[in-house]
């Protein structure tokens, strides 16, 4: 197996992309590499490092899509009615309403974290603007969108995977 | 065996024989349409061959005139690295590393600006916004085929 080939595999591996045979056959090897054994720690150290990096580092500008959502200017907000029968109850949902909200927030954290594949079903696996905020769209089965925002004279960083392209 | 019989085998092997380079030759390519478009606020047209990605974009940004510039489609065996040239000077390169069930691994690269690991579906279009150029965007599409 060629170097280049064995770095996939064991980048699949770690991304829990092996399946069957190929995936018995991997750990077979590591099992008795202990050579392979730390490539794939440090394989996860650099992506949990890289993680952590990007979490506290990047706060994502997200103006250029929050501004076209913006009304325009002298726009008149949507009165919200409320029903006579429920008005008194009014003060009373609000704060259940708010309540329910944050409880559904919270429990979809929640799954996102624990869900292992989560990860794994995303396109964009690894990304490196440099000093500039990134927009990921992925919504749709269809299409995803990457948006660099702002000044993009300044490079990226040196290192990570991106730069085998 | 008849002699009919055995011209027909012949025949058949010969077409398996004819045929197996050519499998060979497609296996483990990866076909990526790249595309170059340039989003701007100023006032013009929707280039019909851009419709496609005039439709993902028109809900998310805002632009009057959307023009392809160019359009490619790379033929990649894994690992082997794709190049297109931006109007800006800058390189875009596309290197296809792992086809799995899950998609086509690519890393993409536009020099000084963006690093990144894509894993794309089969017909799945990733849009990147990235270089400001004249008085708009360039914005790259690529889409995989294998």
């Amino acid at each position: 197996m060629s170097f280049a080939r064995g770095e996939q595999t064991l980048h699949a591996y770690h991304d829990r992309e092996l399946r069957g045979f190929a995936r018995w056959r991997f750990e077979r090897r590591l099992a008795r590499s202990r050579e392979l054994r730390r490539e794939l720690e440090a394989l996860a150290l650099m992506r949990e490092l890289l993680r952590e990096g990007e979490s506290r580092e990047r706060t994502p500008d997200l103006w250029e899509g929050i501004a076209r959502r913006l009304p325009a200017p002298g726009a008149r907000p949507a009165r919200t009615e409320v029903r006579e029968g429920l008005a008194p109850l009014a003060w009373l949902l609000r704060p259940l309403a708010t309540a329910a909200v944050a409880a559904a927030a919270a429990a979809a954290l929640v799954f996102a974290l624990l869900s292992g594949d989560n990860a794994a079903t995303g396109v964009v696996r690894w990304i490196d603007s440099g000093d500039r905020n990134v927009m990921v769209l992925e919504g749709g089965e269809e299409v995803t969108i990457i948006w660099v925002l702002g000044d993009v004279s300044q490079p990226p960083r040196e290192g990570g995977t991106g730069d085998r392209a | 065996m008849t002699g009919l019989e055995r011209a027909l085998a012949a025949a058949a092997v010969v077409l398996l024989l004819a045929a197996g380079p050519t499998s060979a030759q497609n296996a483990g390519r990866v076909e990526i349409d790249v595309m170059i478009s340039h989003i701007s606020n100023r006032p013009g047209d929707i280039d019909p061959a851009g419709r496609k990605l005039d439709r993902e974009l028109r809900d998310q940004f805002r632009y009057e005139s959307l023009r392809v510039l160019e359009s490619r489609r790379l033929s990649l065996r894994l690992d082997e690295v794709g190049s297109v040239d931006l109007p800006n000077g800058k390189p875009l390169r596309v290197r296809p590393l792992q086809v799995g069930e899950r998609g086509v691994l690519v890393a993409v690269a536009i020099e000084g600006t963006l690093q990144t690991d894509l894993r794309i579906r089969n017909g799945h279009l990733v849009v990147i916004g990235a270089e400001p150029y004249e008085d708009g965007r360039l914005v790259i599409s690529l889409e995989p085929h294998f």
